[in-house]
C-alpha cells in the first residue's frame, strides 16, 4: 500500500486528504484520481515520492508516501 | 548603532557584522497586498536599508482586513505610495522607494542589477514565471510564497544555481482554475502570515544563514501540520537573455494549460 497525501484544491476536490492505494507506479495513481475526479483533469501539480519531488512515471514500493500539491496562487 | 538593533546584534549568528549587512542590503518587493504588507512590516524592523515596493494597484476597502499598513482613508489611493509612506514614518533607517507599475520584463531588466534579492509578494501567475526567469538570467535569489484558503507555500528559490520555480511547476495551473482560486475567499491571518514567513527567508537569505536550497515547504493551517518537497537542481535555459525575456509572452504561456 502507498499513502497519497492530498494538497491544497486537490483535497477539497477529492473531498479528503489521504487515500491508500495499492498501486504500482505514480501515473497510474495520478489516473485514477482524474478518472473519479474529473475536475482534477483541470489542475496541474507536483508529484513527490517519499518528499522528493519526482519527474515522469515513478515505480512505487509498499509503504512509500506520494505527495500531490498544486500551485497556489492567493497573495 | 544606536541600540534599536540591540535585541537582534546580541544573536550571535548575527552581530554587528549581520546588522551592518542588512543595513547595506537592497530588496524589491513585487506587490504591496496581503503577503507584502506583512513582509514589509518586517523587512523594514528588522533593519534592512533598502526596499523598492512596487505595486500598480489602489487601496480597496475590502483589502483593509489584511493589508494592515493600509486605512480607510488611503482607498482610492496607491499601494505603493501608502505603504512607502507608512513604512518611512514609522523607520526612517530604511530607505524606501515606492513604484506605482506594472511589473513586466522592462521593469524587471531596469530594477534588477541595483538589488539583492526579489519577493514575489503578488497573486499572479505570469508575474511569478517572469520573476522566476529575471532572476536565473541576473543572477539574484527570489523567495516565494503564496496561499490556497488555509494553506501556504513558500520557498527561497535560486533560479541560476539550478533551483527554480519552474523545475517545481513547469506547467502553469489552468488560468480558470486560478480564477476560481481568487475569489474564493481569505482568512487575513494566513497572507500574514506568509508574507511574515517570508520576510523571514529573505532576512536568512540575506544574512547567509539559509540552508533550504532545494525545498518547497508547505504549511495546513487548520491541523498545523507541516511538509517540504525537495528537488534536484537543474538549471532552466530558456529565456535565456534579457532579450529573450522582454521577447517572451507571460500572459500567453500562463494561458496555454496542458498538464
Amino acid at each position: 500500500m502507498v499513502n497519497v497525501l492530498l494538497f491544497g484544491r486537490l483535497a477539497e476536490i477529492c473531498g479528503q486528504s489521504n487515500f491508500f492505494f495499492d498501486m504500482a507506479d505514480t501515473d497510474t495513481i495520478s489516473e485514477k484520481l482524474r478518472n473519479d475526479f474529473p475536475e482534477m483533469k483541470q489542475l496541474s501539480f507536483a508529484v513527490a515520492v517519499n518528499q522528493v519531488l519526482i519527474i515522469g512515471n515513478t515505480k512505487l514500493s509498499d509503504g512509500d508516501e506520494v505527495a500531490l500539491m498544486p500551485p497556489y496562487s492567493g497573495g | 548603532m544606536d541600540g534599536y538593533f540591540r535585541r537582534q546584534i546580541q544573536l550571535r549568528e548575527i552581530g554587528e557584522t549581520g546588522q551592518q549587512k542588512l543595513s547595506s542590503s537592497k530588496v524589491l518587493v513585487i506587490g504591496a497586498g496581503g503577503l507584502g504588507c506583512a513582509l514589509l512590516q518586517n523587512l523594514v524592523s528588522c533593519g534592512v536599508g533598502h526596499i523598492t515596493i512596487l505595486d500598480s494597484d489602489v487601496v480597496e476597502y475590502h483589502n483593509l482586513h489584511r493589508q494592515t499598513l493600509f486605512a480607510p482613508l488611503d482607498v482610492g489611493k496607491s499601494k505603493a505610495e501608502i505603504a512607502a509612506r507608512f513604512l518611512s514614518e514609522r523607520y526612517p533607517h530604511c530607505d524606501i522607494y515606492p513604484l506605482n507599475a506594472v511589473f513586466d520584463a522592462g521593469m524587471a531588466v531596469s530594477l534588477m542589477t541595483g538589488i539583492d534579492i526579489l519577493v514575489d509578494c503578488t497573486d499572479n501567475l505570469p508575474v511569478r514565471y517572469l520573476v522566476d526567469d529575471a532572476a536565473r538570467i541576473f543572477d539574484k535569489p527570489w523567495v516565494h510564497a503564496s496561499v490556497s484558503k488555509f494553506n501556504l507555500q513558500w520557498a527561497l528559490f535560486r533560479p541560476s544555481k539550478g533551483y527554480a520555480y519552474r523545475n517545481i511547476y513547469p506547467v502553469p495551473p489552468n488560468p480558470i482554475f486560478m480564477g476560481q482560486c481568487n475569489a474564493e475567499g481569505i482568512l487575513g491571518a494566513v497572507p500574514s502570515l506568509a508574507g511574515t514567513l517570508q520576510a523571514n527567508v529573505v532576512l536568512n537569505a540575506l544574512l547567509g544563514l539559509d540552508n533550504t536550497d532545494g525545498k518547497l515547504f508547505h504549511l495546513d493551517t487548520i491541523n498545523g501540520s507541516s511538509y517540504a518537497i525537495t528537488y534536484a537542481p537543474v538549471l532552466v535555459t530558456e529565456p535565456a537573455t534579457a532579450d529573450e525575456l522582454i521577447n517572451y509572452n507571460y500572459e500567453r504561456f500562463c494561458q496555454n494549460f496542458n498538464p
